[in-house]
């Protein structure tokens, strides 16, 4: 369905092209040279954010964590930790839930939410804040974090209502 | 974001060594670099493409039909922005992309917004209020169509699936508007000391 969405997308703005003589092939060039400046730009900061979840990953710390708590919602508590930092971590989370516990289970279903609800903060911060130049981020984070907690904390709510 | 970096690299470096897998560490430390480039490649190339898609759309005044769809409420939740500032165009074509699912597609949308309001704010090495805002509503992702998971829930051989979708845009509505609600407390806070 979304690549449908997305075809139509794309047809439909050049076709409103075409319609208000814009000259698409110009622009479209003139995009992409932004697009590249953008992308750019973002190296450094992506690389930074890059070492550091690498590092977290290889670690082992959070399943060391995880181990140790040895309660039914411990895989979820490092999920909900996990989120603001990495999408990908959280999907691979989400995807263990699944095999571990059925993927109608409650487990899974929270798993499903906590990871659809928000997104990765850090990345989002790291990724549009060092591609525009913004180097004092202020408030952004604690304003992030608490969306992210919000999130998860709707998350819990609905699926304890409704299955 | 400084100190948290610092954090999260010392807490992996101790735990690790402690852990003694000294070696994986040192060999992820050094595919960093690779594994940026890939992820770069993979989403930059997209992002770069529907850059030009949507520099299109800005030339044939698309993305001012969006704006019209919302302009209410957007210029009354980004009300440091001028009301008929094309910053207000981008804001609302991203929101409209997050909201049928388009994913990548609407970054480039994202990213022309934070310039923009950047352009207008006063401090260009500091963090405007309204870009704060836009994060906040980013990152509490409000969406029609949960796409990803759907499709990897379909994969699962999930029985409960199509139903989460209403609860899910029900959430993330909620959590979208609790989360600008207190994002505005708190920068009203600021701004008054």
């Amino acid at each position: 369905m979304s690549n449908l969405f997305l075809f139509i997308f794309i047809f439909a703005i050049i076709v409103t092209g075409i319609v208000k003589k814009v000259n698409c092939y110009e622009s479209f060039i003139q995009g992409v040279k932004d697009g590249m400046k953008n992308v750019v730009n973002m190296f450094s900061f992506v690389l930074a954010f890059v070492i550091a979840i690498n590092l977290l990953n290889s670690s082992h710390l959070l399943e060391y964590i995880s181990s140790k708590l040895n309660f039914k919602y411990c895989d979820l508590l490092i999920q909900a930790i996990v989120r603001p930092f990495s999408s990908s971590s959280s999907l691979s989370i989400m995807l263990k839930n699944y095999e571990k516990y059925g993927v109608d289970s409650k487990i899974s279903l929270l798993s499903t939410f906590i990871h659809t609800v928000s997104d990765s903060t850090f990345y989002m911060i790291s990724f549009y804040f060092g591609c525009i130049g913004i180097k004092n981020t202020g408030k952004a984070l604690v304003c992030g974090l608490v969306t992210n907690i919000i999130g998860i904390v709707l998350s819990f709510l609905v699926v304890m209502i409704f299955f | 974001m400084n100190y948290i970096w610092i954090g999260l690299i010392i807490i992996s470096l101790i735990f690790g060594v402690l852990n003694g897998n000294l070696e994986e560490m040192l060999e992820v430390m050094l595919s960093a670099p690779k594994d940026t480039l890939e992820l770069l490649l993979k989403v930059g190339g997209m992002i770069i493409f529907y850059s030009g898609i949507f520099k299109i759309a800005v030339d044939s005044g698309v993305i001012k039909i969006f704006s019209k769809l919302f302009s209410k409420v957007i210029k009354k939740i980004f009300s440091n922005i001028p009301s008929d500032h094309i910053a207000i165009d981008y804001i609302s074509a991203n929101i409209v992309s997050n909201l049928l699912g388009l994913g990548i597609a609407s970054a480039p949308m994202a990213i022309k917004a934070y310039e923009e309001m950047k352009k207008i704010n006063n401090n260009k090495d500091t963090i405007s209020s309204s870009m704060i805002i836009f994060l906040v509503i980013n990152v509490a992702s409000f969406t029609l169509f949960p796409v990803t998971v759907i499709s990897i829930r379909e994969v699962y051989l999930a029985k409960i699936n199509i139903q989460i979708i209403p609860l899910l845009i029900i959430v993330t509505f909620i959590n979208t508007l609790l989360s600008v609600f207190f994002t505005k407390i708190v920068l009203r806070k600021k701004n008054d000391e």
